[in-house]
């Protein structure tokens, strides 16, 4: 919503002095009105004063021009040359003397015309920025007679004028979409009086009840013997009124009118599409001029579109309706879309004669439907979407009369239509005083709620209880009018009394009361505990979309049954990239290590812990599971390897499987398991699945060269996914304290020579179960591969720990445990190194 | 008593003559340790007559602070001189870098959204988990925004299927969490989660994150609202924080407010951040609506509630002075090194 400042003055007195402006703005935000801006449309103008035409000639060698000579009061006497052709001697004009400027700030110099020098321009509507259309751009200006020669016309044509950008949320849009509306509130909180607009010009016999109040269905006057109006979807509208004007003078309106429109954003068109537009402005109450000899039959039918009805609207477009629609309709045929926009074939031209004016009011949803779905937002339908007083049609034709006659575009004939079809009484709502207190939060008698309600034009009283009207089981009875739709019960109303009583004065106070038992949910707090040890091993924490685009899975290669291809589609995507819902962590991981390495930046160690999400069936039914996914990726450089000492290795398997150990460690998951595995994108060879107790965790490996090239990467690239949900229910919330040890240990080193294809973990598995009990620690510490073990062979050394509970162990103890422990690895095919 | 007196001589001269800090240790253990000679001196006093015994026992013990701090001095002298060959040899460069890998860092938004978290945990909120993929049901219409309401308009959703949307706000988890917990009272917690609107430009992602606040209890105003958020607002921003609320519009609340808080980057003159008005919008919130509080279970003649919802992201590029909200989910190395 726009607000001219000179134009709100019509209607509630403002401070002149600045600062006292500027501070009533900043009580009307407080009192909820967001102002955006304040624009100065007109700004750049300057040296803009009244000139009186003393002479006009023809140009000597320029046909087309004249020159005139023009009286600037004190600023003395110009010579200016113009184009235009529509001023003559004793004429009074708006010019800008050479170095002044006009709006938007383009300087006006001397210029010659073959001879003869203009000291500055006579201004035309356009020019100043006042006007739209040939006319506008066609003539100069003519100020009023007896302006005097010198008066500056930047106040004179309101070029100094303010406006606010209102950001209305829905419940101010419903009373504060227009300039009135605005008016009441800066009275509220100002204190100064509102002065209602004048209706227009009394004809009495259109006097009766203005309000929707009582179904009915009127037809008086000339107007009501000339046309007729029926409401056939009394769901969709509940009020229809009109008017009917003759004598009609389609021209410009005058400028003051055009100006006013320029500055609520709207484009002057002619007087009688200016005037409706005006009062749209003024009233918040839209208005729709037909040319009443296009309507066939003469009359209004307000229905359902039918299936496939087309109409061209005013804007040129042909647009198909259905049942969904409301249409304004003649006998015959659709003529406009019910508080959207008109239709060509009833529109006004310059031949129209007679004008039937339409002023209703029409169901906000149904407005709303039709308006999305043809994409066709109107000052129009904005208004009735968000809320239109039902009460206020009459007023607004009543308006629109008195401005038709004051500026000559139309006499109306007697009589109106008015059918009230569905009537909307006022409310009347009653809420308990201790509610109001209890949640204003403030200690606010039932009299100053009655008193501040009535700032906002709120009738209020209280009814008292048994204990007086303060005490308990005392009701405030407030009347709401029809304008005020978003009040619907006792909370609007505190929000009402809390805004005019000032949310500054509320004083906070904290809560007491119960208090739960507070904590983070165990899924929180392990992805943050998990978070920390990862960034321990020198790991960033990343946080990527939810979705990515579907091609993400055949950049994977993944085969056409894989399971993250089971993903859930949004409907209504903005970007390919939002396609899918993700399943796993890994695409977007991989992007942005595309997207950096696109940068120059290849040595990349990060995580991601966050949700994907699991349909359990597609197309989705129920709501899908949202587990929570743990996802590292390597590549370049180790972390902390790049440095001084030359270590600068790349990233490893191993690398990654000890960032997984770590963490798994950190949250006591015990007998992790490793296991060679295959994924599409991995490296066969390279890859492992990751399990626990039986239970599949997940998978690391080396993307492969393909996949890697896929996202602009150069290998080595581990990643690693595993179920974060699965180790949380694994881990264990700590472990016990068994005792110091009371007896001393025993250190060994036994080197094995194995075969290649038998792995690690089984040759330390048969070590732990042929060391038996005593065996309480075994640490991998070599592997050797080479000239002195054979070919097809590894040597992997181990340290044992050997500690009996019960007695310090014996060297013959010991041995003789490393014999069995060199036994069993006989039978595996491992042979003791020789040391 | 003479043996004493050559120890002495013989002492000083040493401590005087010693060339290294080597030297000098040997020294002092060689007089003054536990074997040393004046210790051994010391321990033959029984030997004399009861007479000598006080005088030779004081010159000892003078004998023996005045080595000790012979050799304190000496010690300091030598640390002034310059450095011996062996010194020389174990000399490292101390400039030169730590060669443990540097931790990895938390993702700017990931901080905010636990430092939220605390303070809030801190102020006696639980905090409570929710879905991100919901129900129309529970995203909108149990929060008073029924099909076609204007208020949709503000929140533009990604939509799964007729009845099942990408959450455009945090606020489900109040209808969740009061069905969870009714009757009883109070209902104290908060949710911070993902969040998703179909809007993408310089200050809108279509995927954000909000924090959500709701307190149900008896008696409860919008006095409280405006206490709790002062109390979050000088723990986060600083102690001198103060906050302002003005009326807004929420479909699930009423009284709604929108709430400012005093600019920590200006201390409230006016800068670039808070535009210059020396305030910085911050968050939504109201008196829980009560049709919400019906949908919840709970009755609102009994009792009422605040609500809030904050944006997380904001705060985070608030905090690190992040002015585009799409560089918090590009994951620029450039970025994420910087903060
Ligand atoms: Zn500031």
């Amino acid at each position: 919503m726009r607000v001219s400042l000179s134009w709100l003055r019509d209607y509630v007195d403002l401070p002149s002095e600045k600062a006292q402006l500027q501070a009533l703005l900043g009580r009307l935000e407080m009192a909820g009105l967001t102002i955006d801006a304040i624009e100065q449309p007109w700004a750049g103008a300057r040296g803009i004063s009244a000139g009186l035409v003393l002479r006009v000639q023809k140009h000597p060698e320029l046909d087309k021009l004249l020159v005139a000579d023009v009286d600037l009061g004190p600023a003395g006497k110009v010579t200016l040359v113009s184009g235009a052709g529509n001023f003559r001697a004793g004429d009074i004009v708006p010019v800008v003397a050479a170095g002044g400027a006009l709006p938007g700030g383009q300087t006006i110099g001397p210029v010659e015309f073959k001879g003869i020098v203009s000291q500055g321009m006579m201004c035309s509507a356009a020019e100043l920025g006042l006007g739209h259309g040939t006319e506008a751009e066609d003539r100069i200006v003519i100020l009023p007679a007896g302006t005097a020669p010198g008066t500056d016309c930047i106040s004179l044509l309101g070029l100094d004028d303010e406006v606010l950008e209102l950001d209305l949320t829905p419940n101010y849009a419903v009373f504060c979409q227009s300039m009135l509306g605005v008016a009441r509130e800066v009275a509220a909180v100002s204190g100064a009086a509102l002065r209602e607009p004048a209706p227009g010009t009394g004809d009495h016999a259109l006097t009766g009840p203005a309000s929707s109040s009582a179904a009915r269905d009127l037809a008086s006057g000339e107007a009501g013997q000339a046309a007729a109006v029926v409401i056939a979807a009394p769901e969709l509208c509940d009020r229809y009124s009109g008017a009917l004007f003759e004598d009609v003078v389609v021209g410009p309106s005058p400028l003051w009118m055009q100006r006013r429109l320029i500055a609520g954003g709207l484009r002057p068109l002619n007087s009688l599409v200016d005037v409706t537009n005006y009062v749209m402005l003024e009233l918040g109450q839209p208005l729709h001029a037909f040319d009443f000899d296009t309507l066939s039959g003469r009359r209004i039918v307000v229905r359902r579109a039918a299936h496939g009805e087309r109409l061209v609207s005013l804007d040129g477009t042909e647009r198909e309706l259905g049942p969904d629609d409301l249409a304004i309709a003649d006998a015959d045929r659709a003529v406009a879309i019910a508080g959207v926009m008109g239709g060509a074939n009833t529109e006004i031209s310059p031949t129209t004669r007679r004008v039937f004016l339409e002023s209703a009011h029409f169901a906000p949803i149904s407005v709303r439907r039709t308006s999305r779905r043809l994409g066709l937002r109107t000052e129009a339908s904005i208004r009735f979407e968000k809320g239109v007083d039902p009460s206020g049609t009459v007023r607004a034709i009543e308006r629109a009369a008195g401005l038709f006659s004051e500026i000559g575009a139309a006499r109306r004939v007697s009589g109106v239509i008015d059918v009230v079809a569905a009537a909307t009484t006022p409310m009347t709502v009653r809420v308990s005083t201790d509610y109001v207190r209890t949640l204003a939060g403030a200690p606010i008698a039932g009299a100053q709620m009655v008193s501040l309600l009535a700032t906002l034009g709120l009738d209020a009283s209280v009814e008292p209880g048994p204990a007086g009207p303060d005490g308990a089981g005392s009701t405030l009875r407030v009347e709401v009018p029809t304008r005020r739709s978003d009040i619907e019960g006792g909370a609007d109303i505190v929000e009402e009394i809390a805004r005019a009583y000032g949310y500054d004065r509320i004083e906070p106070a904290l809560p007491s009361g119960g208090m739960p038992l507070t904590a983070r949910p165990a899924r929180r707090a392990a992805t943050m505990a998990a978070g920390q040890v990862l960034r321990g091993y020198g790991l960033d924490e990343l946080v990527t979309f939810s979705y990515h685009s579907a091609a993400e899975f055949d950049r994977l290669m993944l085969p056409p049954d894989h399971p993250w291809r089971l993903s859930i589609p949004l409907a209504n995507p903005m970007t390919e990239d939002q396609a899918r819902m993700r399943t796993s962590l890994v695409p977007n991981l991989l992007r942005v290590l595309g997207y950096n390495a696109g940068y120059g930046v290849t040595d990349l160690h990060a995580f991601e812990i966050n949700r994907v999400y699991l349909p359990q069936s597609l197309p989705l039914t129920d709501l899908p599971s949202e587990p929570l996914r743990v996802a590292i990726v390597l590549t370049g450089t180790a972390p902390g390897a790049a440095n001084w000492r030359g270590g600068d290795g790349p990233v490893d398997f191993y690398l990654l499987k000890g960032v997984i150990e770590g963490l798994a460690e950190s949250m006591r998951l015990d007998n992790l398991s490793f296991e060679p595995g295959t994924a599409a994108f991995t490296r066969r060879g390279r890859t492992a699945t990751i399990s626990c107790d039986d239970r599949a965790l997940g998978w690391l490996g080396e993307l492969t060269a393909d996949a890697a090239a896929g996202y602009g990467l150069r290998p080595p690239v581990y990643l690693a996914e595993l179920d974060f949900e699965t180790m949380i229910e694994l881990s264990g919330p700590y472990r016990v304290f068994r005792g110091l040890p009371r007896f001393p240990a025993v250190q060994r080193d036994l080197a094995f020579v194995v075969p290649d294809d038998l792995p690690a973990a089984r040759v330390t598995r048969i070590i732990a179960e042929a060391g038996g009990e005593t065996l309480t620690d075994l640490r991998l510490f070599d592997v050797y591969r080479g000239a002195q073990v054979g070919a097809g062979k590894r040597s992997l050394a181990f340290a044992l720990t050997f500690r009996s509970p019960e007695q310090t162990l014996t060297d013959e103890q010991v041995d003789l445990t490393c014999a069995q422990i060199v036994g069993r690895m006989a039978d595996a095919g491992g042979v003791l190194r020789a040391q | 008593m003479k043996r004493l007196a050559e120890l002495g001589r013989k002492a000083r001269s040493e401590v005087a003559a010693a060339g290294d800090p080597d030297a000098l240790r040997e020294l002092e253990l060689r007089y003054l340790g536990r074997r040393g000679e004046l210790t051994l001196i010391l321990r033959s006093l029984g030997d004399l007559s009861p007479e000598e015994r006080p005088a030779a026992g004081q010159q000892s013990n003078q004998l023996r602070r005045e080595l000790t701090e012979l050799i304190g001095a000496r010690a300091q002298e030598m640390r002034a001189l310059p450095e011996s060959k062996s010194e020389a040899t174990d000399r490292l460069d101390v400039t030169l870098p730590g060669t443990l890998p540097s931790p990895g860092r938390a993702h700017p938004l990931m901080r905010v959204w636990q430092e939220v978290e605390d303070i809030f945990l801190g102020m006696g909120f639980d905090v409570v988990e929710g879905n991100e993929i919901e129900t129309d049901y529970f995203n909108f219409e149990a929060l008073n925004v029924p099909r076609d309401h204007p208020a949709r308009d503000m929140q533009d959703s990604f939509y799964v299927s007729r009845d099942i949307v990408l959450r455009t706000q945090t606020s489900p988890v109040q209808i969740r969490m009061m069905r969870q917990m009714a009757p009883k009272l109070p209902v104290r917690l908060v949710h911070a989660g993902r969040v998703f609107r179909r809007d993408d430009d310089i200050t809108h992602s279509p995927m954000f994150h909000q924090v959500e606040g709701l307190l149900v209890d008896r008696g409860i105003g919008l006095q409280h609202l405006k206490g709790v958020l002062l109390e979050f607002a000088r723990r986060f921003y600083g102690a001198e924080t103060q906050v302002r609320m003005r009326p807004s519009y929420f479909p699930f609340t009423e009284p709604s407010a929108e709430v400012d808080v005093t600019c920590a980057w200006c201390r409230g003159k006016g800068c670039r951040v808070c535009k210059g008005t020396g305030w910085v919008e911050i968050l939504g919130a109201g008196m829980v609506h009560p049709n919400v509080l019906r949908h919840g279970g709970y009755d609102p003649e009994q009792v009422t509630g605040f609500a809030f919802g904050m944006g997380l992201d904001r705060q985070a590029q608030l905090r690190f002075e992040i002015d585009n909200v799409r560089l918090l989910f590009v994951n620029d190395w450039r970025l994420l090194g910087q903060v």
